[in-house]
């Protein structure tokens, strides 16, 4: 056998260093995560996956764009009708929200206010969604180069998806509001409700609302936003919709739950806020 | 090329391509949230080919492919590296003793492997929440399982026929 050919110190030294690198790669890798900079063994291990995760991604993006209607056909056709209703409906809605706006902004001029001007958002393309069954990351396309830093606000169009944990040059890794390790302060947006809870993720698909006071006022479909309160999450941003409400066993609070406005199987692309 | 270096390539195109499937398609191809290691299941089938110390060093490439993919937001970096180094030596160690040509033998060692990675990982970096992680670990299993033959047949094409003695 192979085996007895070579000494056993060689044989089974390879497997120590290995073994070893594993351990002082782990411990590298959570110190430099402590201080808030890059590793450069994950960030050199990612970048070398990245490109061509990117381009499959592309790829099959425009593979799915190109015969997702030969699956599709009817069911698309039905969709369209419908959302070419709910656009003629949002249009409606939209000119009147922008005659709000601007009354709102001249009158904050009237008064004095000093605006802040937005920062414009990073778009970013998802290069893994989700890889592993038991951590809620996705990773993006765009790192530290493009103004991505750690704990930056990661969003789509609809709603709240994360926030960044992790940053190479040209990635980032995303911790989605699922996570168990995320809290987001959120307010159920209802003018005559404004009720204030903390999102805490379980890794289901609804996101428990907690820490709501006991008298607070909760309605399924009630749209529920970032509250800003904790300082990480901007106020405003929609999360998602309340889907049940129940009443807690032996206790005067309520169990709600939300339902996500983004919907995470199908995450292709995302907007960071610098 | 000697069957030593199609061998090396081979197993490193495997795991370079199983991190790209696992990033791009790990998700897409969930079946009621179960979603495939693709990393993990190359480690085993690849270590099937080597010996300890070769299974080690694929079992850390593959750990570190996999960690940086995946990024756990609390510790759990090098543990994901160590249990798959540990994986990798563990077949390897086995490599002798085994008939690589048994497609049985590959499933049953992906099967074992995949849940002995996680359990591994689970004692060296344990997760807060119990249950969701052992929802997510066996239905791994069980997706690897599915996908162990077809995973197998290629590594061994792109390992190549090779005889114990040419390795000599």
């Amino acid at each position: 056998m192979r085996s007895d050919q070579k000494p056993r110190t060689g044989k089974y030294g390879a497997v120590v260093i290995f073994l070893l690198l594993g351990v002082l790669a782990g411990a590298w890798h959570n110190r430099m995560k402590d201080r808030g900079r890059q590793d450069i063994v994950a960030g050199v291990t990612r970048e070398v996956v990245a490109p061509p995760a990117g381009a499959l991604a592309g790829i099959s993006r425009w593979f799915g764009a190109q015969t997702g209607w030969l699956l599709r056909g009817p069911a698309t056709a039905a969709e369209n009708r419908r959302l070419r209703e709910r656009v003629a409906e949002l249009e409606g809605q939209n000119a009147a929200l922008q005659e709000a706006q601007t009354k709102y902004v001249l009158m904050r001029d009237d008064l004095g206010f000093v605006r802040a001007e937005p920062k414009a958002m990073i778009a970013a393309d998802v290069i893994a969604r989700r890889p592993d069954s038991s951590l809620d990351t996705i990773l993006i396309s765009r790192g530290s180069r493009a103004g991505v830093h750690p704990h930056s606000i990661v969003r789509t169009r609809s709603g709240l998806v994360g926030q960044v944990s992790e940053v190479t040059p040209d990635t980032a890794s995303v911790v989605l509001i699922t996570n168990e390790a995320e809290g987001v302060g959120a307010m159920v947006q209802r003018g005559s409700s404004r009720a204030v809870g903390l999102c805490k993720g379980d890794f289901t698909r609804l996101i428990p609302l907690i820490d709501l006071p006991g008298d607070a006022d909760v309605k399924v479909d009630d749209l529920v936003v970032t509250s800003g309160l904790g300082s990480v999450y901007p106020a405003g941003i929609a999360i998602g919709k309340v889907a049940s409400i129940r009443p807690e066993e032996g206790s005067v609070s309520k169990a709600v739950r939300v339902r996500p406005l983004v919907d995470f199987d199908r995450l292709e692309a995302v907007y960071v806020l610098p | 090329m000697t069957p030593e270096t199609r061998r090396t390539l081979g197993i490193v195109l495997a795991l370079y391509a199983a991190a790209i499937l696992q990033c791009r398609f790990a998700d897409t191809i969930s079946v009621f949230g179960a979603r495939p290691d693709f990393p993990t299941a190359t480690v085993i089938l690849g270590a099937i080919f080597c010996d300890a110390s070769g299974g080690a060093s694929v079992g850390f490439f593959a750990g570190l492919l996999y960690a940086s993919v995946v990024s756990p937001p609390h510790a759990g970096f090098g543990s994901l590296i160590v249990s798959r180094t540990l994986i990798g030596t563990g077949v390897g160690w086995l490599e002798s003793r085994l008939f690589r040509d048994n497609g049985l033998i590959a499933i049953g060692l992906v099967a074992v492997g995949t849940a002995l990675a996680n359990a591994l990982f689970f004692l060296l970096a344990p997760q807060p929440n119990i249950a969701h992680w052992l929802r997510a670990a066996l239905s791994t299993v069980l997706y690897n399982t599915v996908i162990a033959f077809p995973l197998y047949l290629i590594i061994r094409w792109l390992v190549g026929k090779y005889r114990e003695e040419d390795l000599r």
